[in-house]
């Protein structure tokens, strides 16, 4: 009975919720590589080279809080191999702005603002969510929402079964999601692919002058609301779908050997080149705004 | 040697991030094995070569104008061109943006990028192969199909087959790994496996009854990269 309490007693303070309050210096562009399992990861850039960590870790049988710093850098926060952390934690991580930042989670929320270095957060199942104007963010997620407020020079999204919101000004983004939807909201991009397979792909805002932008869905549709100003030059294919357009300008079948759709269409005096491609989801060219 | 460290661990021993006895660990480990020894080497190259490059490479202006004309040049000529060159400029802008896809901390998984590279090299050499060999690949029962045609089938069938074993691997790997996935996400990956093995089974359906189509080719190719994408994802989450 002794041994089984005492078994118990040294048992117990294995699992525990820690507070978690470090501050410590840091390279002013080094890289920060954050974990997490459950719970949620929020990352400040702050104007200051330091990085200070607040909040609550899970400590089980398995998984613990760690921090390590090297000469380039800083590796933090919970993990365990196995991925079965029992209790959420809570990391509030404020880093150097230009540092580079890498969060990896289980099913832990991720938001990153402010960080003008890289960003690249995968995430299994965690919803992520990157505001500011990062130098280039990569994200990936395959069962959380993504959420991109960023102006940048590139970005990636990239989930399975949840949805990308997408705003700001970006030179080069590719986002693609498998049976979520794909929103952009008054995005302005030099150069986009934007993908799904059974979701829905929808663009709001204008299309900048100097845009080249791809549409690809295999059965869901792709739908584009653009101003009734636009000019642009359209290059449209479906194997199945439908075609649908709002504007003044006339779709102009291409003659080809084979059984899919294609059409060309310029509004105003082209420009921008816009290519739309589904295999048998329907293609909506709206006036809006 | 089989007891390898994780790739992580390796990077981190490199970063010098471990804590003392895991770095003791790791260094057990190197003095007996030329395998991780190399790929330290390795990494230690690439992060002093990391260290070399400027941070930002500003090209001069006389170099953008000449690039933008190219761009202006190459957009006219696709506007008015055949689809053949639309799908050419389909390809490339796909095969950038997966080099662009890769980062820094990718190259932890080198096997998932090598594994892209591999299928595409195969994929070349195949096709190579075939068209040297005057076709032994089957092409269905349609004999009289133009040489166009032809050329598309090989190459699709050889683009079929490359990622068929690629997809069959990662869902082997996965399939070991199951018991190590929390059941939300095998619900999850199982569910868009569905949905992807749909527009592929679609797609390969409708390339069959039209094979001269190369957007149906690049659809195939498209619901593939997918196939691996979340498979590759799946394997790495579960590690």
């Amino acid at each position: 009975m002794v041994g089984l309490l005492a078994l118990f007693g040294s048992s117990t303070p294995l699992q525990a919720q820690k507070k978690v309050h470090e501050r410590f210096a840091a390279p002013g562009q080094g890289f920060v590589r954050i974990y997490n399992i459950v719970g949620s990861v929020k990352v400040t850039g702050w104007d200051k080279d330091s990085i200070a960590v607040i909040g609550s870790a899970w400590i089980g049988p398995k998984e613990g809080f760690i921090m390590h710093r090297g000469p380039d850098g800083t590796k933090l926060g919970v993990w365990d191999e196995s991925l079965d952390a029992s209790k959420p934690s809570h990391l509030e991580v404020y880093v150097p702005a230009k540092s580079s930042v890498w969060v990896k989670t289980g099913s832990a929320e991720v938001t990153v603002l402010g960080v003008t270095g890289s960003i690249d957060v995968s995430s299994t199942t965690g919803g992520i969510d990157v505001g500011g104007a990062p130098r280039d963010v990569i994200t990936e997620s395959m069962g959380g929402d993504i959420y991109l407020h960023v102006d940048t020079r590139s970005a990636r999204a990239k989930t399975a079964g949840s949805n990308v919101r997408m705003r700001g000004t970006i030179n080069d983004v590719v986002a693609s999601t498998v049976s979520g939807n794909l929103v952009v909201e008054n995005g302005v991009y030099e150069r986009a692919r934007l993908e799904s397979v059974d979701g829905d792909v929808r663009y709001f805002g204008a299309i900048d002058r100097s845009a080249s932008l791809e549409f690809v869905n295999h059965s869901g549709a792709v739908e584009l609301n653009i101003p009734p100003t636009t000019w642009a030059e359209f290059a449209i294919d479906t194997y199945l779908g439908t075609v649908e357009q709002e504007f003044v300008g006339v779709l102009k079948p291409i003659n080809s050997n084979v059984k899919a759709k294609r059409y060309t269409l310029v509004l105003g005096k082209g420009g921008p080149q816009v290519s739309i491609r589904t295999f048998k989801g329907g293609i909506f060219i709206r006036r809006k705004g | 040697m089989n007891d390898h460290p994780r790739e992580d661990r390796v990077q981190d021993y490199v970063d010098d991030l471990l804590c003392p006895e895991e770095r003791a660990e790791v260094e057990q480990h190197l003095a007996a094995c030329a395998q991780c020894l190399s790929e330290v080497a390795a990494l230690r190259d690439l992060v002093a070569d990391l260290h070399n490059l400027p941070a930002e490479i500003q090209p001069d202006s006389d170099l953008l104008s000449v690039i933008h004309a190219r761009i202006d040049a190459h957009a006219t000529h696709a506007t008015d061109a055949t689809h053949a060159t639309h799908t050419t400029d389909t390809t490339d802008t796909t095969t950038a943006a997966r080099l662009r896809d890769r980062s820094l901390y990718s190259l932890r998984y080198p096997l998932a990028a090598a594994a892209v590279v591999l299928i595409a090299v195969s994929t070349a050499l195949t096709v190579m192969l075939v068209q040297r060999n005057g076709g032994s690949v089957r092409l269905g029962n349609n004999g009289s199909r133009n040489g166009s045609t032809v050329l598309a089938s090989r190459q699709t069938s050889a683009v079929d087959q490359r990622y068929s074993e690629a997809t069959a691997e990662l869902e082997n790997l996965l399939q070991s790994q199951r018991s190590q996935l929390a059941p939300e996400t095998i619900r999850l990956v199982e569910e868009n496996l569905r949905v992807i093995d749909q527009a592929l089974a679609e797609a390969r359906a409708a390339l069959r009854e039209d094979p001269s189509d190369p957007a149906l080719s690049d659809f195939v190719r498209s619901a593939y990269e997918k196939k691996i994408d979340l498979l590759r994802h799946a394997t790495r989450g579960a590690t």
